[in-house]
């Protein structure tokens, strides 16, 4: 029963985003322009390893695109804050972690369909996926949804007004996203650069999407996927706690 | 049964005292008018009854539960309409009553039969699939009505439901209140209208932290 409550409440979670497509569309263009711009203007550079520098950094575009969808699914909330249907919400006697959970699992499903409109490119970067690859490769792609929802949640929780919050979140996320090694070898950068990027969530997702695609760690297949796990599992938590302890506060 | 009971409640806001020994008893099916100067703390008395705030003293009893202890069932028997609008602009009017639907526990056919027979109920069935930022005020305030009974409560909290409303509009929002109280809900609604108030069976003013009964010369008359 609470299942189908769950799959309904993301079901119109979703229809909200649904009724603006464009957005969606409009999405692709900045993890593209990364790509196909970026990519190509330091494509001689000397990041190439044994790898165009374009396909080097794809998983790592990857992760900034489920990042920033997730980060800007969180505004949700905050507009539902804004508009009073949050309110609606907490008097209702749905369970807090319910109501958490709707809300980690549509900003992942929408994060996920932004990011998934990438993997069309991959072969004009020269890369193949084989039908195993491709499904590892969404595998990691689902847990990085999930985490960068949840941590979204937990940086939009505190907002009121989504005039603020979209500020906010683009001062922490746009550091996230350099510091994660997404467009750069961490193992070739200042060691202060490595410790930090060590504490940064993306760095794990990037590491992990990167080891699937190409076989190549940083930190071990175990440890990027126990870092994502556990940020995950703290971040839900957070978020669970948070509403619980919201009501007064809407 | 007492449908509410206060007892002694203190809560306070930052550094404002909202309430100071408060205390007030509404009996099962009653209809209880709540006034006050703005700012007096009617919203935030209401938002302790709904279960959003928690008393710092005293105790609250809804529908005979404990309102600290036993927040979720007295959320499964409440229905609350806000003083500024709770629906989503950008769905319509049928996603955004299968929305609390759904918080109710509702869910597929069960969910589209409560959220259509409230329509019906209304005469609303072809304002379905309207978008609600494309409805009146008036429309807006009977939607969120129609949201708030949408699982049958036994208490309604309602915080100046007739704000904004011209007197057709509010006529009919009282009327659909009459409606709900036919069928044994208890309501309490906060008001600036004196019109509204006499016509309560009971009336408290809200003042300096205290509720106060207010002497009714007209009572229960229009609900």
């Amino acid at each position: 029963m609470m299942m189908r409550v769950l799959w309904s409440l993301v079901g119109l979670e979703l229809k909200r985003y649904w009724l603006n497509p464009l957005r969606i569309v409009l999405s692709l263009a900045q993890p593209l322009m990364y790509l196909f711009i970026l990519g190509a203007g330091l494509a001689g550079g000397t990041y190439a390893l044994d790898s165009s520098y374009q396909a080097y950094i794809y998983p790592g575009i990857v992760a900034m695109a489920l990042m920033f969808a997730a980060a800007s699914a969180a505004v949700g909330v905050v507009h539902d804050r804004q508009v009073g249907v949050f309110k609606a919400l907490l008097v209702s006697p749905l369970p807090r972690s319910t109501l958490a959970l709707a809300r980690i699992l549509s900003g992942a499903a929408l994060a996920l369909v932004q990011s998934v409109l990438l993997l069309p490119f991959a072969p004009l970067l020269g890369m193949a996926f084989s039908p195993l690859l491709l499904l590892e490769f969404l595998l990691a792609m689902t847990l990085c949804a999930l985490v960068f929802s949840a941590l979204g949640l937990v940086m939009a929780l505190p907002f009121r007004s989504v005039m603020v919050f979209p500020v906010v979140s683009n001062t922490l996320t746009l550091p996230m996203f350099l510091l994660s090694g997404a467009l750069y070898p961490l193992e070739l950068a200042p060691r202060w650069l490595q410790l930090l990027a060590r504490a940064n969530p993306a760095a794990y997702a990037v590491d992990l999407l990167r080891g699937v695609q190409s076989g190549r760690f940083l930190y071990g297949l175990t440890n990027a996927l126990g870092a994502l796990l556990l940020i995950g599992f703290l971040a839900v938590g957070w978020v669970v706690r948070s509403l619980h302890g919201r009501s007064g506060q809407v | 049964m007492d449908a509410v009971s206060i007892a002694g409640v203190y809560l306070r806001r930052g550094r404002r005292l909202v309430l100071t020994d408060a205390n007030l008893r509404i009996v099962e099916g009653g209809l209880c008018a709540l006034v006050g100067a703005n700012g007096a703390g009617k919203s935030t008395l209401l938002a302790l009854l709904a279960t959003m705030l928690q008393p710092d003293r005293g105790s609250i009893r809804i529908l005979g539960l404990d309102a600290r202890r036993e927040a979720a069932g007295i959320r499964r028997q409440l229905g609350v309409v806000f003083q500024e609008s709770a629906l989503e602009p950008r769905l319509t009017v049928w996603d955004n009553l299968l929305l609390i639907a759904c918080c109710y526990g509702y869910s597929g056919a069960a969910a589209r039969s409560r959220c259509t027979t409230q329509l019906a109920a209304a005469g609303w069935e072809s304002r379905a699939g309207q978008a609600v930022e494309t409805l009146s005020g008036g429309q807006r305030r009977q939607l969120e009505l129609m949201r708030a009974s949408l699982a049958e409560p036994r208490l309604l909290l309602l915080d100046e439901p007739t704000q904004g409303l011209d007197d057709a509009a509010s006529a009919a929002f009282w009327r659909q209140i009459a409606i709900q109280r036919q069928q044994g809900a208890t309501v309490l609604f906060s008001t600036h209208r004196q019109q509204e108030a006499e016509a309560a069976e009971q009336c408290v003013r809200l003042q300096e932290g205290q509720l106060l009964p207010v002497q009714l010369s007209g009572r229960g008359e229009a609900a």
